[in-house]
């Protein structure tokens, strides 16, 4: 019984490790636009909405507004936007840019190498819902559109925190 | 009695035609150009927006003409919207040349 038991632990032990592994977010370590190191397990225990962007780009520029009011309505339940920029990157555009459109989350200064561990197309905006456990849950090419953010992002808001 | 049991048929194939008809005559396309499409990539956000807006049937977008080829039910949707859904992923339409299918 206990050979049993054992052939199956080992069968099983790979498998359920590559399923965590599959949908564990990766290490992301950045500089934000202080120039301070930020880590994304930090926020381990809110539901993350990462968004790749670049001042350059005209539909980043346009879902601004949005994540704004998400990160607005929604923080007191756990959600936290953070914006990955995407090169060309000049740091002191987007310091002028955060302030113009009145960015109320976190923008770290990422690279092309930073969205290539969650995609490796060059789509821009492009989203990553990170549920309260680190894992991520969606990936969204393009403007995440209101009808997106209910369906992959909303849900995991009212969840508590275990 | 023939008579009877052929004008029934008669009137569902009139119908059915003129059905078909009508609904062909709602399909129009335009090609819309737009202003701003620097990057191929960002492009992608017109097609995506454009697909989920009703009565949008079919959706090419060419990053080299900078232009925007769409397919839409005309009793649904008008050239204006397709426009304004076209601004609102921070693009410009600006001009378009409209022929009906």
């Amino acid at each position: 019984m206990k050979k049993i038991l054992f052939i199956w632990l080992l069968i099983l032990a790979p498998i359920t490790a590559l399923a965590q592994d599959s949908t564990t977010a990766p290490s992301v370590v950045l500089k934000d636009l202080h120039g301070r190191t930020v880590r994304l397990a930090d926020f381990k225990g809110k539901v993350v909405l990462l968004n790749f962007w670049a001042t350059w780009c005209p539909p980043c520029r346009a879902e601004i507004p949005d994540l704004v009011k998400w990160q607005r309505q929604y923080q007191p339940k756990g959600l936290q936007v953070i914006g990955i920029t995407y090169p060309p990157t000049n740091r002191r555009a987007v310091r002028t840019f955060v302030r113009q459109f009145k960015m109320n989350y976190a923008v770290w200064l990422g690279s092309k190498e930073t969205k290539a561990l969650f995609d490796p197309g060059e789509t821009l905006p492009f989203s990553v819902v990170v549920d309260r456990e680190g894992k991520v849950t969606a990936t969204i090419e393009g403007i995440l559109l209101p009808e997106e953010f209910d369906e992959k992002v909303r849900p995991l808001l009212g969840q508590s925190n275990r | 009695m023939q008579t009877r049991q052929i004008l029934p048929l008669l009137i569902l194939a009139l119908v059915m035609t003129f059905g078909a008809v009508g609904s062909s005559a709602a399909t129009a396309t335009v090609t819309i150009r737009v202003e701003g499409m620097r990057c191929g990539n960002c492009a992608a956000s017109i097609t995506k927006n454009l697909k989920v807006t009703a009565g949008v049937e079919d959706v090419r977008v060419s990053f080299e003409k900078t232009e925007a080829w769409i397919k839409f039910d005309d009793q649904k949707i008008t050239v204006a919207k397709l426009r304004e859904v076209i601004n609102g992923t921070g693009f410009k339409a600006v001009e378009e040349k409209a022929s009906g299918d």
